[in-house]
């Protein structure tokens, strides 16, 4: 009898493939399961405690606290920039109708970026900080660039940021100066698209994108990007935004959790 | 295989991954250290061995950095199977034989990944495949070329 080629040859490694392949369907099911956030939480302290040797090496000649002292200050300067050019704004809006109310301000937590997600596609990043220094999950992460995405799982001393280049990271956003809504969302280029705006918008490049805090995760004036490009969807309907991120997501090194967001209430300002 | 072995060398794995990955990135695309190893696990310890070591680096990987679990360790099982098969076809000991079926297999687990990691949304497969799955595979058999001439690197691949 003929010899049969390896490829179809019956072997102990097709079952290895069913298994496998039964295993990862399994898995698949599993995923939102309590024990599992549990033991990632714990694999996710592993990898983020045997990696810390190897951080300082890019950054040896650095004063690590003079550059947190400094970051802080950037943040804190940059958040009030953008502050003051919303409170213009909305003061002309408000003034007519209920008054000024004053933005709280919230507390930061720097954290460091530890390490990255899947080395296929990097759009999760391990933070040097968790449960124990405070970070919360849906946490809004910032930088002085603007926003990087929200906490999607905390561990003790670790925490798993997804940042706004993910399949699953839609944000509430708004045009800062036509300040129409829309909803931000990454389609795996390098680009972000803000979606939902009507057609009759006039959208002009160059236009910035901030969140515009509905959805009750992200604060309301955190910068997103600026408009690159606005074109007509296909559905007639809506415009199909580009929008260049204002945040450089491959060289993240420090960021800062925000505690988490508590929206305010409209209806209170309308019951006064 | 010492099992106890292996998950050592995959955890140690990961944590490079994590802190040298980015140091040695091109812009999002780093090498994929594990990869690297599953692949030359596979060509030198045969394919049964293969798809269980990469059912295991997938899991971890998935545990680890990403947000679905299970979609690694597919791509990873598929990727070993079909790659351990075809290379009884074409073997030969040497570094452009390696270097194939690494790139070759960086390819596959892009692709069966993406494939995968797009379906039900709004993500361009295409996209995802030009800026990620191609680009990393080239960085990655840059990186698997460097192990080669490593004197840790053992050209005897096995048949079948």
């Amino acid at each position: 009898m003929a010899r049969r080629p390896a490829l179809f040859s019956p072997s102990r490694e097709y079952f290895a493939l069913v298994v496998v392949l039964v295993a990862s369907a399994l898995l698949i099911r599993t995923n939102d399961a309590p024990q599992m956030t549990r033991v990632r939480a714990q694999l996710e302290t592993t990898v983020g405690a045997l990696s810390s040797p190897f951080r300082f090496l890019p950054h040896a000649a650095r004063l690590w606290k003079e550059n947190e002292i400094l970051r802080r200050q950037v943040l804190g300067l940059s958040q009030e920039n953008a502050r003051l050019k919303e409170a213009v704004k909305e003061n002309a809006r408000l003034r007519r109708l209920l008054g000024f109310k004053e933005q709280e301000q919230r507390s930061v937590i720097a954290a460091e970026v530890v390490g990255r997600g899947a080395p296929l596609l990097p759009n999760r990043l391990l933070l040097n900080m968790g449960f124990y220094n405070g970070v919360r999950e849906n946490s809004a992460v910032v930088t002085a660039d603007g926003l990087v995405g929200k906490v999607i799982r905390v561990g003790p001393n670790s925490a798993v940021v997804g940042i706004l280049m993910d399949r699953n990271m839609g944000v509430a956003a708004m045009l800062a100066d036509s300040r129409l809504d829309g909803i931000i969302h990454w389609e795996g280029g390098a680009y972000l698209y803000l979606d939902h705006v009507p057609i009759t918008a006039d959208v002009k490049k160059g236009e910035r994108v901030i969140t515009s805090g509905l959805g009750g995760i992200y604060p309301k004036g955190l910068m997103i990007g600026v408009v690159r490009d606005a074109r007509n969807a296909s559905d007639g309907l809506f415009k199909r935004i580009k929008v260049a991120p204002s945040v450089d997501f491959n060289r993240l090194e420090e960021v800062f959790v925000l505690e988490p967001f508590q929206p305010d209430s409209d209806i209170s300002i309308f019951a006064e | 295989m010492s099992v106890f072995r292996q998950v050592v060398i995959i955890v140690l794995l990961l944590a490079i991954q994590a802190a040298i990955g980015r140091l040695v990135s091109i812009g999002p695309i780093q090498p994929n250290f594990l990869t690297i190893y599953v692949i030359y696990f596979l060509l030198r310890r045969g394919v049964r061995d293969g798809i269980w070591l990469g059912f295991a680096v997938g899991i971890v990987q998935d545990l680890v950095t990403t947000q679905f679990i299970g979609i690694s360790c597919l791509s990873y099982g598929i990727t070993c199977f079909v790659i351990g098969k075809l290379s009884t076809f074409w073997s030969g000991d040497t570094r452009a034989t390696w270097l194939g079926w690494l790139l070759a297999g960086t390819i596959l687990h892009g692709l069966i990944y993406f494939f995968f990691y797009a379906t039900g949304t709004s993500l361009s497969f295409g996209r995802l495949l030009l800026n990620f799955a191609l680009p990393t595979a080239l960085v990655t058999t840059l990186f698997g070329a460097l192990w080669s001439v490593t004197p840790w690197w053992r050209s005897s691949f096995r048949r079948g």
